[in-house]
C-alpha cells in the first residue's frame, strides 16, 4: 500500500491552488481526478455525499459556498472567474452533491474535478497538456510535474482532435501469460471499444485527453476497471493482465434488462456463452451445437442425423401444450425468425424430423456471445411472447477508435462418419420361391421355411463417408470515430446420404459509429445464402431407411422390376429423389444511443428479418415402378417469405440519492410485426424430366397461405441500488398481440427481483475468508405466449365443391367456432439462487432453483366432432408447472504458466407437470402413444402394461386401459467439459454429456418385429428368452390374441407396446478436441502474426441401453403445439460422428 | 442543447402517442387464410353453402365406401397403416385414429354443413332448391351413418340408435322429394328421384318393407344419379375420387382374391407395374398377386349414388322370393352370367341376390348395409375368428358396424356419463 501526500499546486491559468498528492517512493506529485461532470462517482467519493442545499436566486459562488457547507465537502474555486451575475436556484436537499454540482454549474463553463476527498472547481476549455505529462507503469495513476493545468480536460463533448490521444496494449491471462483475444476493452463514458486480436493486442484512438477509466471485459475473466490518466503528448501503452475467474458478477449483460446492466444488478439469470471460444476451440459448427451442453437448463436435442437439419431446443422443459416451445431468437437486439418454413411440416414435403434448421443461417464465427434468457422471471421485458424463454445472438463489432485493421482467416474440414450399421431384413423361405426357377437368389435351392436375410442399405452401399469443407474470412478495425467487423463465410458438406448436403454462404457488415461521446450508432447487416438437400426418411416409404422393413423374399435377380429387397424403391431411385431449399435472409438492424445528460440514455433499436425459401421437391418421371403410385414425373415447388420488423426505444435515467443509493429509471415501448406467407404449386405428369416446370406438367395445382401478427409493448423499470451491492428490481410491461384483435384487454406483466451481493459487505471478508464471492438472488416474473393472428375468430375455410356440371367452384367449410375470450398463456415463475466464488474466484457455483408455471395454458378443448368444426379453438383453461434446479459449477484447480486445468459440471432437474386442464379430458398426440393428462409430463408414454407373463399357458395379462409408462422429456441432464492447456500452447478439451429419466418409443423395433416381420428376433425362435418373446410378441398361438387384459378382453400389440417405449438415458462422449497455438516465429513464415490449429471429434462414444440405434432420435416434425409431444424414433438417421482439422490464422 | 434537447422529448412523447392511438388499428387480425363468420351472407351466399354441404358429402362418402369395402372384405387393406387393418379385421377400437379422422368427422361435417342452410330462413321454403341440396346432402349422410355406425350423433346431439337414424333419414329424404319435385329444375327432379331412392333405401334397411317398395317403384327407369368428382392436384383429398387415390397415391386397395371373378360388373385388373402395393410384401403375405380395382380409374371418376337398377334390388328384396328369383335371373342374364340352377329356398335365394347385388354395387358402399340388414346371407365378408391373412395379426373380429369415435363420447355431454 503507499501512501500520499497531499501538497498544493497553483494551476497558473486559473489561479486555483490545487491540492497535489504525492505518492511515497515517488519523485512525482500524482492528482487523482474525477474528470466528467455529471459521471457517476465511484463508491465513496465524497461527490455522492447528500448535497443537502436549497437556494434560491442566488449568487453562483454564494452557492458553491452553501453547497460546501450543506454537503460537509471542500469545495475550492476562484470567485473572480465565475460568471458574473450569474445567479442560481437548487432545490437539491436529497440529491448528491454531484447532482447539485452538474445543476448549479449547468450553462456555465465551469467544469469540476475531485482531488481526493476535495472538489475543485475551474473552467471547461481544456489547457493542452504538455510534455510534462508522462506515463507510469503502474496502472491508475499519472505522475506529473507542477505546473498541472488539468481542471476539467477530460470534460466529454468538448474535446477538438488535439485533446485526443490513443492508448494501446497487449491483453495477455494473468495465470498464464498468454494473449488473450477478444477482449473487448472500452472508455467509460467515451463511447470509445476495441477488441484484442489473436495476439492480444488492441489500440482505442480518439481518447480524451486527462483521467479517464478504460474497462476490459471477457467471458471467464475477472472484470477489470482501470483509472489511468492520458496525456496529450504521444500514445500510452497500458497492458492488461486478465485473471481468470469462474465468477463474473461484474460482466455486463444486455438480455432482459435496463438500468444497470451489471450481472450482479440482475436477481434473474441470464446465461452468458462465449461463442468465439467455443468455435475456435471445439468441433461445434452450428450454433445449435454451440448451445448444446453449455447452459444448464438448456436443452438441445438432435433429432436427426441429415446434415443441415435442426435441433430442437428447450428452455426450461416446455412451457406450452399447444403452442410452440421454441425460444424466442434475438440478433443484436431485434427479433428474427426461427421456424423453419411452414412447408416442411406439411404433408407434400414430409421429411419428418429433417427440417432445415434455422439458427444455423448464423455462423458462430461471427457472434461474439450468446445470452440465453431463460424463464418468464429474466424474460418479461420481452412481453407476452417469450414463456419459451429468449435467445438473445450478440454479433462481433468492429473496435471504434483502433486506427488499424485486423484479419483473421479460418480453413476446416470435418470427416463425417454415419456412425450406423442398418439392420438386415430376414424373413423364411417360400415354396415358389426356393424352386429351382425361382428368380430369388436368396431362397433358391434352400429349403421352405428356412431364414435368409439381406440388407439392401449395405449390399448397395448406400451409406458413404461425409465431409464439411469451410473457409471463413473476418477483419475488425477502426478509425477514430468509428469501428468495423466484415465477415464472410462458404461452408460446403456432404451428408451420408447421397442426396443430402448443403453449401451455405454467410456475410456480415457491422459498423459502430461515435460522431460524439454522447452518440453511439450500430449498423449491422448479415447476409445468408444456402443450397440444402435433403434425403427422405423418418416414416417415409420412399427413405433410405424404410429399407429396413424391406424383405429379402423380393430380391430378384431376373432383371424384373420390383422391390428388390427394398421396402419400395430402391437406393437408386431414392437418390434420384429431389428435396432442396434455397434460402436467401438478410438481417439487418440499426441501433443508436443518445445520452443528452450523463445520467439519461436513450436507446432505439430497430431492425428487420426478411428471408426467401425456395423449396423443391421432386419425384422424377421413369420407366419403372419406382415410386407410389406415380411414374410419371410428382413436382411440388414453393416460395416461402416471411419479414419481421422490431422497432424497440428505451430510456434510462440513472439518479443517484446521497452518497449509498441510486435509482435506475427505465421506461420504453417495443413493436413487432410478423409476416409469412407461402406459395406453392404442384405438377403431375412430365413428358421428360429436364421439363419439370409445373407449368408443363399434365395436372396442376396450387395453393397459398399468408398471416401477418403484430405486438405492441410498452414497459417500465425502475431498479435500486445499496452501496453497489444490494439491488432491488421491480418493472412491468403492457403487452397487445393482434392474435386477439384490437378488442382484447391489454396484457400485464409484472416483474421483481433482488439481488445481494453479501460478500462485498466489509464484515465478509473477516467472516469467511475462504468464500470470497457470495451472491443471493431472488427473482419474479411473468410473461406469455402467444397463438397465431386469428386465432380468436369464428371462422370458416375455403373449400371448393363440385357442380352438378362436373366443374369446380368456391366453397366454404365451418373451421373453428373461435373463442371471444382468448388471452396469451401467462408464465410465471419464481426463480432463488446464489452466486459463490471460492480460494480467489478459482471455483465458482452458480445455484438455481426455478418454478416455472404457464397459467392460462391454451388448450384445443376438443369439441365433439359431430358439431362439424374442423378445428378446435383455443381455450385459456390448463396449467402446467415446470421446476427444477440448474447448478453450475467452475473450477480451475491448476492456474500455472505450463499446466492449467478447468473443469465445469453443469446439471439440471426438470419436473415437468400439468396441472390442470380445465376439465378437457386426455387427449393423445398424432402418433397415438403419447397422451396429455394431468399429473403428467406433456405427451407422457402411454400403453397398456404388462401385468404378468405366463410362459407356460403363454398368456400375457396387460392392464386394462392405456397407462402411463414414462416421459418424453429428460428429468435430469448433466455435462462436464475440461479444458486442460499446457505450456500455454496447447489445450486439450472434452465433453461429457447426458440425459435421463425419459423414454423413447422404439417404432423401428415394433415395426420390424410386429407389423411388418423382418426381424430375425421375431423369426428365429432361439434368438430370445420364451418369456422376452412373450413380452415383446405376445402370445403367438394363431387365433388367440396376444395380450389378454385384466378384464379377459384381447389387447393389441399396438396397444400394449409395453417392450417397445424403452429408456433412453443415454452418457456421450459428445466432443474431444485439441487446439495448438502455434508459436509466432512459426506462423511468421505464413506471414501470419498469429495461427491456431485444432483437431476435434464429435459424438465419439455412446453409453445406453435404449434398443434402437441412438436414444436422441426423433422422427416426428415437432412442429409445434401437441405435435411437439408426438414422439417416435422410426426410420430416422442417428445422429453422426465427426472428426475434425481446423486451422486459424491472424493477421 | 436544450432546445433541441426539448424538441427530441417532445417528438418522442408525440410518436409514443400516435403509436398508443393507432394500436387498435395495428391490431386489427389479418390472416386471410381463414374466413370470419361475418364476411359470409347466409341469405346471399346460401348456395355457396348448399353445394358446399353437398360436397362434404361426397367428400364423406369415397372414405366411407373405402373403409366399408375394407371391413366387408370387397378389398384387401394392402398397405401397412395397423389402424386401417384393424378395419380389414373388423376389429375396430373406438381410439383408432382413423375412425374419426376418415369416417366420423367427415360424415359429421356433411350433417352438420347441411343443417346450416336448413336453419336460413330462404325464399319459396317449399321449393327452394338450396334446400333440396342440403336435405339430400343430409338424408344420405343419416342414412350412411345408420348403415355404416353402430349408432350416431348429429351435431353434438344424443346418441341415436340405428332406427332413429333411418327415420331421420326418410324425413330429410322425403322433403328432398317434395322440394325437389316443386322446384321442378333438372337438378331438382335429379336430387328429388334420388331421395327417392335414398328413403327406399333407407325404408327397406329399417324393415318398412312396403314403404321401401312403394318409393323404389317410383323412381323411372333408366335413372342414375352420380356423386361428381373432380381432378384437382391440390384439392384431390376434398374433390377426387378416394378410391382412385388410395388404389393410386398410396398403393393401399386390393381386390380381395374372392372378388376376381369374371363378370363385366365387376371391374377389377392385375396391378400394372405402377399401381404395385405400398406393403412390399403384400403378395407374399396374401398369397395372391395384388390386383386393383378398375371401377374408378382416375380422380374425376363419378360415383353411383342412387339408380333405378339399386330400387328394383330394393323392391325385389322387400317384396318376395320370387321376385328376388326373377331379378336374379334378369340380372344374370344381362351380364352373360348363367342361369341361377341353386336352392330356390328364401334364404338361399336371398343369399344369391346379396352376391348379384355386391357384384352389381361393387364398391358403392351397400355392402355393410346390407350385412347389417340380412347377415349370414352376405357371403365373403372376413369371417369372425378365421386368421386375418397378414402374418402376426389377431383374428377376424366380430363387429357388424364401426363404433363411436371415443372422441365424440369424451366431448359431447350427451353421451358422456
Amino acid at each position: 500500500m503507499r501512501t500520499i501526500t497531499c501538497l498544493a499546486v497553483v494551476l497558473p491559468l486559473t489561479g486555483i491552488v490545487l491540492p497535489v498528492a504525492r505518492i511515497e517512493g515517488q519523485s512525482r506529485e500524482v492528482v487523482v481526478l474525477r474528470s466528467t461532470t455529471g459521471v457517476r462517482p465511484e463508491t465513496g467519493s465524497v461527490l455522492l455525499r447528500p448535497a443537502g442545499l436549497a437556494v434560491d436566486n442566488m449568487p453562483l459562488a454564494t452557492a458553491l459556498t452553501r453547497l460546501s457547507e450543506t454537503s460537509k465537502v471542500s469545495i475550492a474555486f476562484s470567485p473572480s472567474f465565475l460568471p458574473q451575475g450569474h445567479r442560481v436556484n437548487c432545490r437539491c436537499e436529497t440529491v448528491t452533491v454531484a447532482t447539485a454540482l452538474d445543476y448549479l454549474l449547468g450553462g456555465t463553463n465551469f467544469g469540476y474535478v475531485v482531488l481526493d476527498d476535495q472538489v475543485l472547481v475551474s473552467p471547461k476549455p481544456s489547457i493542452k497538456a504538455d510534455d510534462r505529462y508522462v506515463p507510469t507503469a503502474a496502472l491508475g495513476a499519472v505522475t506529473l510535474d507542477a505546473g498541472i493545468r488539468l481542471a476539467a480536460s477530460a470534460l466529454p463533448g468538448f474535446l477538438t482532435a488535439q485533446d485526443r490521444t490513443a492508448i494501446s496494449g497487449t491483453v495477455t491471462d494473468a495465470a498464464t501469460g498468454q494473449p488473450l483475444a477478444d477482449v473487448r476493452i472500452s472508455v467509460v463514458d467515451a463511447a470509445l471499444q476495441s477488441v484484442s486480436d489473436g495476439r492480444g493486442l488492441y489500440r482505442l484512438t480518439g481518447v480524451p485527453v486527462g483521467q479517464v477509466m478504460i474497462q476490459a471485459r471477457r467471458i471467464g475473466y475477472r472484470a477489470m476497471d482501470r483509472s489511468v490518466t492520458v496525456p496529450a503528448s504521444h500514445p500510452l501503452t497500458v497492458d492488461l493482465a486478465l485473471t481468470p475467474s469462474v465468477v463474473t458478477l461484474n460482466e455486463m449483460i444486455v438480455s432482459g434488462t435496463a438500468g444497470d446492466l451489471t450481472r450482479k444488478a440482475q436477481s434473474a439469470t441470464v446465461a452468458e456463452i462465449g461463442v468465439s471460444d467455443i468455435a475456435a476451440t471445439t468441433p461445434a459448427r452450428t450454433l445449435d451445437q454451440v448451445l448444446q451442453s453449455r447452459v444448464p437448463g438448456v436443452s438441445v436435442n438432435a433429432g436427426s442425423g441429415a446434415s443441415g437439419t435442426t435441433s430442437e431446443i428447450r428452455i426450461r422443459g416446455a412451457a406450452s401444450i399447444s403452442l410452440s416451445n421454441e425460444p424466442l431468437i434475438y440478433v443484436d437486439g431485434i427479433r428474427v425468425t426461427s421456424q423453419a418454413s411452414p412447408l416442411f411440416f406439411t404433408a407434400s414435403f414430409f421429411l419428418g424430423g429433417q427440417v432445415p434448421s434455422r439458427l444455423s443461417e448464423f455462423d458462430p464465427k461471427e457472434i461474439e456471445s450468446i445470452e440465453v434468457v431463460k424463464g418468464p422471471a429474466a424474460a418479461t421485458l420481452y412481453g407476452a411472447d417469450a414463456s419459451a424463454g429468449v435467445i438473445n445472438i450478440i454479433t462481433k463489432k468492429g473496435p471504434a477508435g483502433s486506427r488499424r485493421f485486423t484479419q483473421s482467416i479460418g480453413a476446416e474440414y470435418q470427416h463425417i462418419d454415419p456412425n450406423f450399421v442398418p439392420p438386415a431384413n430376414y424373413d423364411r423361405c417360400t415354396a415358389p420361391l426356393v424352386a429351382p426357377t425361382s428368380p430369388n437368389p436368396l431362397c433358391r435351392g434352400k429349403a421352405v421355411g428356412e431364414l435368409v436375410s439381406d440388407n439392401p442399405l449395405v449390399r448397395e452401399g448406400v451409406f458413404r463417408n461425409g465431409s464439411t469443407k469451410a473457409l471463413s474470412w473476418s477483419g475488425s478495425g477502426g478509425g477514430p470515430t468509428f469501428g468495423v467487423f466484415l465477415f464472410g463465410a462458404y461452408e460446403t458438406e456432404d451428408g451420408t446420404l447421397p442426396n443430402n448436403g448443403f453449401d451455405r454462404r454467410s456475410g456480415r457488415a457491422n459498423f459502430t459509429w461515435t460522431p460524439a461521446s454522447k452518440f453511439t450508432v450500430d449498423v449491422n447487416a448479415g447476409l445468408h445464402r444456402a443450397n440444402i438437400s435433403l434425403p427422405n426418411n423418418n416414416d417415409d416409404g420412399h427413405g433410405y431407411l424404410a429399407a429396413t422393413i424391406g424383405t429379402p423374399l423380393t430380391r430378384r435377380d431376373d432383371g424384373v422390376d420390383g422391390p428388390n429387397g427394398w421396402f419400395k424403391p430402391d437406393g437408386a431411385a431414392i437418390a434420384l429423389i429431389e428435396n432442396t431449399q434455397q434460402t436467401h435472409r438478410v438481417t439487418t438492424s440499426l441501433s443508436a444511443t443518445f445520452a443528452p445528460w450523463p445520467w439519461f440514455t436513450h436507446r432505439v433499436t430497430t431492425g428487420a428479418d426478411w428471408g426467401r425459401d425456395e423449396m423443391l421437391r421432386y419425384l422424377p418421371k421413369n420407366s419403372r415402378s419406382s415410386y407410389f403410385g406415380s411414374n410419371t414425373g410428382d413436382l411440388n415447388v414453393a416460395r416461402a417469405g416471411f419479414e419481421r420488423y422490431t422497432f424497440d426505444y428505451l430510456g434510462n435515467a440513472r439518479i443517484p440519492t446521497g452518497s449509498t443509493i441510486v435509482h435506475n429509471l427505465s421506461a420504453g415501448f417495443q413493436v413487432v410485426s410478423s409476416r409469412q406467407e407461402l406459395l406453392q404449386a404442384s405438377g403431375v405428369g412430365f413428358s421428360v424430366n429436364s421439363n419439370n416446370l409445373v407449368g408443363a406438367a399434365a395436372a396442376k395445382g396450387a395453393d397459398q397461405s399468408y398471416f401477418l401478427q403484430r405486438q405492441v409493448g410498452f414497459l417500465g423499470q425502475w431498479q435500486g441500488s445499496y452501496r453497489d451491492r444490494l439491488f432491488v428490481q421491480l418493472g412491468a410491461r403492457l403487452d397487445a398481440n393482434s392474435a386477439f384483435g384490437d378488442v382484447a384487454d391489454w396484457f400485464f406483466l409484472p416483474k421483481a427481483g433482488i439481488s445481494y451481493v453479501v460478500s462485498e459487505e466489509p464484515w465478509w471478508q473477516r467472516q469467511i475468508g475462504f468464500v470470497n464471492t457470495l451472491r443471493l438472488r431472488l427473482a419474479y416474473g411473468q410473461t406469455g405466449r402467444a397463438p397465431n393472428a386469428g386465432a380468436a375468430l369464428r371462422t370458416l375455410a375455403s373449400a371448393p365443391y363440385v357442380t352438378i356440371l362436373g366443374t369446380q367452384q368456391p366453397g366454404v367449410v365451418p373451421l373453428s367456432p373461435g373463442n371471444d375470450s382468448l388471452k396469451a398463456e401467462r408464465g410465471v415463475e419464481f426463480e432463488a439462487g446464489f452466486d459463490a466464488g471460492f480460494f480467489n474466484d478459482r471455483a465458482g457455483i452458480e445455484f438455481t432453483f426455478y418454478n416455472k408455471v404457464s397459467r392460462d395454458l391454451l388448450l384445443q378443448r376438443p369439441l365433439s366432432p359431430s358439431l362439424g368444426f374442423s378445428q378446435t379453438p383455443f381455450v385459456n383453461i390448463g396449467e402446467l408447472s415446470n421446476r427444477g434446479v440448474e447448478v453450475a459449477f467452475t473450477a480451475q484447480p491448476i492456474l500455472g504458466k505450463t499446466v492449467s486445468w478447468d473443469v465445469r459440471v453443469g446439471l439440471s432437474t426438470l419436473d415437468s407437470e400439468i396441472r390442470d386442464m380445465g376439465g378437457v379430458a386426455p387427449f393423445l398426440t398424432a402418433g397415438g402413444a403419447n397422451r396429455v393428462m394431468v399429473g403428467y409430463q406433456p405427451g407422457v408414454f402411454i400403453g397398456n402394461r404388462i401385468r404378468s407373463i405366463d410362459v407356460a399357458s403363454k398368456r400375457v395379462i396387460v392392464s386394462d386401459t392405456a397407462e402411463v409408462i414414462g416421459n418424453t422429456m429428460p428429468t435430469i441432464e448433466g455435462n462436464v467439459s475440461t479444458n486442460l492447456t499446457l505450456f500455454s500452447r496447447l489445450r486439450l478439451y472434452a465433453l461429457l454429456d447426458g440425459k435421463a429419466g425419459y423414454y423413447n418409443y422404439n417404432l423401428n423395433d415394433l415395426f420390424r418385429e410386429n407389423s411388418l416381420i423382418r426381424s430375425n428376433l421375431r423369426l428365429d425362435p432361439t434368438a430370445l428368452s420364451p418369456e422376452e418373446r412373450l413380452r415383446r410378441f405376445g402370445d403367438e398361438t394363431p387365433g388367440r390374441p396376444p395380450f389378454v387384459r385384466e378384464n379377459g378382453t384381447p389387447a393389441t400389440i399396438n396397444e400394449v407396446r409395453d417392450a417397445y417405449v424403452q429408456k433412453a438415458d443415454f452418457l456421450r462422449l459428445r466432443e474431444v478436441s485439441a487446439t495448438l497455438t502455434v508459436p509466432a516465429s512459426w506462423a511468421a513464415y505464413i506471414r501470419a502474426q498469429g495461427a491456431t490449429i485444432t483437431v476435434a471429434g464429435q459424438n465419439l462414444a455412446l453409453w445406453t441401453k435404449y434398443g434402437g440405434v441412438d436414444p436422441e432420435v426423433i422422427s416426428s416434425t415437432r412442429s409445434g403445439g401437441s405435435d411437439a409431444f408426438n414422439i417416435f424414433d422410426f426410420l430416422g438417421l442417428p445422429p453422426t460422428r465427426r472428426a475434425v482439422v481446423r486451422v486459424n490464422l491472424q493477421y | 442543447m436544450r432546445s433541441s434537447s426539448a424538441i427530441l422529448r417532445v417528438s418522442a412523447f408525440l410518436a409514443m402517442g400516435a403509436g398508443a392511438l393507432s394500436c387498435s388499428d395495428y391490431l386489427t387480425v389479418e390472416n386471410p387464410s381463414v374466413i370470419a363468420i361475418d364476411e359470409i351472407d347466409p341469405m346471399a351466399d346460401a348456395t355457396t353453402l348448399s353445394n358446399s354441404a353437398h360436397q362434404n358429402f361426397a367428400t364423406a362418402h369415397g372414405w366411407l365406401i373405402m373403409y366399408s369395402g375394407w371391413f366387408t372384405g370387397e378389398t384387401d387393406v394392402s398397405e401397412t397403416f395397423p389402424t386401417r387393418h384393424d378395419f380389414g379385421r373388423r376389429a375396430i377400437g373406438p381410439t383408432n385414429t382413423n375412425l374419426n379422422t376418415d369416417l366420423w368427422a367427415p360424415l359429421s361435417l356433411a350433417i352438420a354443413s347441411s343443417y346450416i342452410v336448413l336453419e336460413v330462413n330462404l325464399p319459396n321454403p317449399d321449393a327452394n332448391l338450396d334446400y333440396v341440396r342440403a336435405r339430400h346432402a343430409l338424408a344420405w349422410a343419416y342414412l350412411f351413418m345408420a348403415e355404416q355406425f353402430c349408432s350416431g350423433v348429429a351435431r353434438g346431439g344424443p346418441e341415436l340408435n340405428t332406427a332413429q337414424l333411418l327415420d331421420s333419414a326418410v324425413v330429410h329424404f322425403g322433403a328432398a322429394v317434395t322440394g325437389g319435385n316443386a322446384n321442378n329444375s333438372a337438378e331438382g327432379v335429379a336430387l328429388a328421384r334420388s331421395a327417392l331412392v335414398g328413403r327406399a333405401r333407407a325404408r327397406l334397411q329399417a324393415g318398412q318393407k312396403a314403404g321401401a317398395v312403394t318409393d323404389a317403384n317410383a323412381v323411372p327407369a333408366g335413372f342414375t344419379f352420380n356423386l361428381l368428382y373432380f381432378d384437382d392436384l391440390s384439392r384431390r383429398t376434398r374433390l377426387g375420387n378416394r378410391l382412385w387415390q388410395f388404389t393410386a397415391d398410396r398403393g393401399s386397395i386390393g381386390v380381395a382374391p374372392v372378388w376376381r371373378v369374371t363378370d363385366p360388373r365387376l371391374k377389377w385388373r392385375l396391378a400394372p407395374s405402377n399401381l404395385l402395393p405400398q406393403d412390399g410384401s403384400y403378395v407374399l403375405n396374401r398369397g395372391a398377386p395384388h390386383a386393383v380395382q378398375d371401377e374408378y380409374p382416375a380422380f374425376n371418376t363419378p360415383i353411383r349414388l342412387a339408380s333405378k337398377l339399386e330400387a328394383d334390388y330394393i323392391a325385389a328384396e322387400a317384396q318376395s322370393t320370387a321376385a328376388m328369383l326373377t331379378l336374379i335371373q334378369a340380372r344374370r342374364s344381362a351380364n352373360d352370367q348363367p342361369a341361377y340352377v341353386g336352392p330356390t329356398d328364401a334364404a338361399s335365394v336371398l343369399a344369391e341376390l346379396e352376391d348379384q347385388r355386391g357384384r352389381e354395387f361393387y364398391l358403392e358402399g351397400k355392402r355393410l348395409g346390407d350385412l347389417r340388414r340380412n347377415g349370414p346371407a352376405v357371403r365373403y365378408a372376413p369371417a369372425p375368428g378365421a386368421p386375418y391373412w397378414r402374418p402376426g395379426a389377431a383374428p377376424i373380429g366380430n363387429q357388424t358396424c364401426f363404433p363411436v369415435p371415443q372422441v365424440e363420447r369424451d366431448n359431447n355431454p350427451n353421451l358422456s356419463p
